[in-house]
């Protein structure tokens, strides 16, 4: 299974270009609420994720998504089941 | 700004407080542009893409009238005929009201046109995508659009309940790595369009076909922007790209090429009717009025038997989208009818909007998020009733824009 910090450095990382330099970035961090990330970054950052761990993320899950933990979270959930079935 | 607002004697946050944002926004575009860009009056209409807007002629490059056939007599007589037979409107569904004999007609034409079993017309190409999808899409299946999908799309998935992903733009090998994930067993549809409305390029359909049938989904293409417009008989990108048969489901509008309104669905599947049982969008709104579907009836001849009229959009097409390019524009990558322009910013694209406008030329603003990668674009669409003048014309408006606009390309040109 994959780490959920790997998972939430990755997306951390990933974010960094779109924020402030001086924001910290971590699981509790609202994607929406406090960095302002636009619809336009937020599927970037989706194609990335689906990139680098072999999985594809419903749309229709991510409007419940706000911070990167949980995003991590369903990240792995998706790695896992991606595992399961190979 | 929206605040809250006292109701029967209580203080309660203003609903529409949650528009602010939006407000906030759309206020700063009116200021920058000088008038509100989304809401142009157009005080006279006449036929050969031109109107009166402020007062001043003006050449319509946004209208998305790629024949030019709102005007064409033919389909107005029809349109007047039947209003005097069968009145002005339908007043209700048709599954609650009835079919007139025209949507049964109609259906006939465009299933035919395309050379398909069955047809289910919709009121409008919003609606046909939104009832469709969402119709045909159920809470086991997967749907998977490209990431550039028209708001209609997205919408019908979201009101479906099946599991939405997206591919990369216009990339076949995305999709098949995405369907490749999948369960074998479950049902998948892939949906694409023709031309994509915003910058005018075309889906690589034969490599989407290829990866949609090696993993046994089923494809939809949206060839709103295409018909008319492509393939020797103006049946879209399907029959240019030679892949009709791989095609499951096409879905489209008459309020572009055919010059009216409304939305339809064609293909082979033998229970394609039972979208008339299950779609909202086709259930509970009101049908086409006698008036638009004698019209569209008469057009759709028109485009089946006229390639003439194909070759003159084409022509049209070669002269602004070339001449575009040859001043230094920056423009989308496919030539076709719709022809998308990069802004640098979105001030300045408001102000080429504006200038364009005060120099006698329509066109459209496109604003995030309806545009690609949160870009402002001008978008043009070509048509074959542009007379050459109107065209010489727009170009000379765009030549003095981009100077304007580049000021710095000019100095370097003169040195």
């Amino acid at each position: 299974m994959e780490d959920i910090d790997d998972i939430v450095a990755f997306i951390c990382e990933e974010l960094s270009t779109q924020v402030e330099a001086a924001q910290d970035l971590g699981a509790e961090t609202d994607m929406t609420a406090d960095i302002a990330v636009d619809s336009v970054a937020v599927m970037d950052l989706v194609f990335a994720l689906e990139e680098k761990f072999d999985i594809s993320i419903p749309l229709n899950v991510l409007a419940d998504i706000h911070k990167i933990g949980e995003l991590a979270a369903l990240v792995q959930r998706l790695a896992g089941e991606r595992q399961e079935r190979a | 700004m929206c605040s809250a607002l006292p109701v029967k004697g209580k203080s309660v946050p203003d609903i529409f407080r949650k528009f602010n944002h939006i407000k906030a926004l759309h206020d700063s575009i009116v200021e920058e542009a000088g008038s509100d860009p989304l809401a142009v009056r157009i005080e006279e209409i006449s036929a050969g893409a031109r109107a009166k807007i402020r007062g001043r002629d003006c050449v319509l490059m946004g209208s998305n009238n790629y024949l030019g056939l709102t005007f064409d007599g033919d389909a107005i007589e029809a349109a007047c005929a039947a209003t005097q037979a069968c009145g002005t409107g339908t007043t209700g569904s048709r599954a609650a009201n009835g079919s007139y004999a025209g949507h049964q007609d109609l259906e006939n034409v465009i299933a035919e046109f395309y050379g398909r079993d069955k047809a289910v017309l919709f009121t409008t190409g919003y609606q046909a995508n939104v009832g469709f999808i969402s119709a045909i899409a159920g809470k086991d299946d997967y749907i998977l659009i490209d990431s550039e999908s028209h708001a209609s799309i997205y919408d019908g998935c979201n009101l479906s309940h099946a599991t939405i992903l997206h591919f990369r733009h216009n990339d076949a090998e995305d999709l098949a790595k995405r369907l490749r994930r999948l369960p074998e067993d479950a049902c998948k549809l892939v949906i694409t369009e023709g031309i994509f409305s915003m910058r005018g390029d075309r889906a690589p359909l034969k490599d989407i076909a290829a990866a949609a049938k090696q993993y046994g989904a089923y494809l939809m293409v949206d060839e709103a922007h295409s018909l008319g417009v492509l393939g020797a008989n103006g049946r879209g990108l399907a029959e240019e790209q030679g892949v009709e048969d791989q095609v499951d489901f096409i879905l489209g509008t008459f309020s572009k090429s055919v010059g009216t309104i409304g939305g339809f669905c064609v293909s082979n599947h033998p229970e394609l009717d039972m979208i008339r049982l299950a779609a909202r969008a086709y259930l509970f709104t009101a049908s086409l009025p006698p008036s638009v579907v004698a019209s569209a009836a008469q057009t759709l001849g028109r485009i089946q038997n006229e390639p003439g009229l194909r070759k003159a959009l084409w022509e049209n097409t070669d002269i602004i989208y070339d001449g575009l390019k040859t001043l230094g524009f920056d423009i989308g990558p496919d030539k076709s009818p719709v022809i998308g322009i990069y802004m640098p910013s979105l001030p300045e694209g408001l102000r080429a909007w504006n200038s364009l406008l005060e120099n006698g030329v329509y066109v459209n603003l496109a604003l995030p998020p309806a545009t690609p990668e949160g870009v402002c674009l001008l978008r043009c669409s070509v048509s074959a009733g542009h007379t050459k003048a109107q065209l010489e014309a727009v170009l000379e408006a765009f030549a003095a824009l981009y100077d304007e606009l580049y000021p710095s390309a000019k100095k370097l040109a003169a040195e």
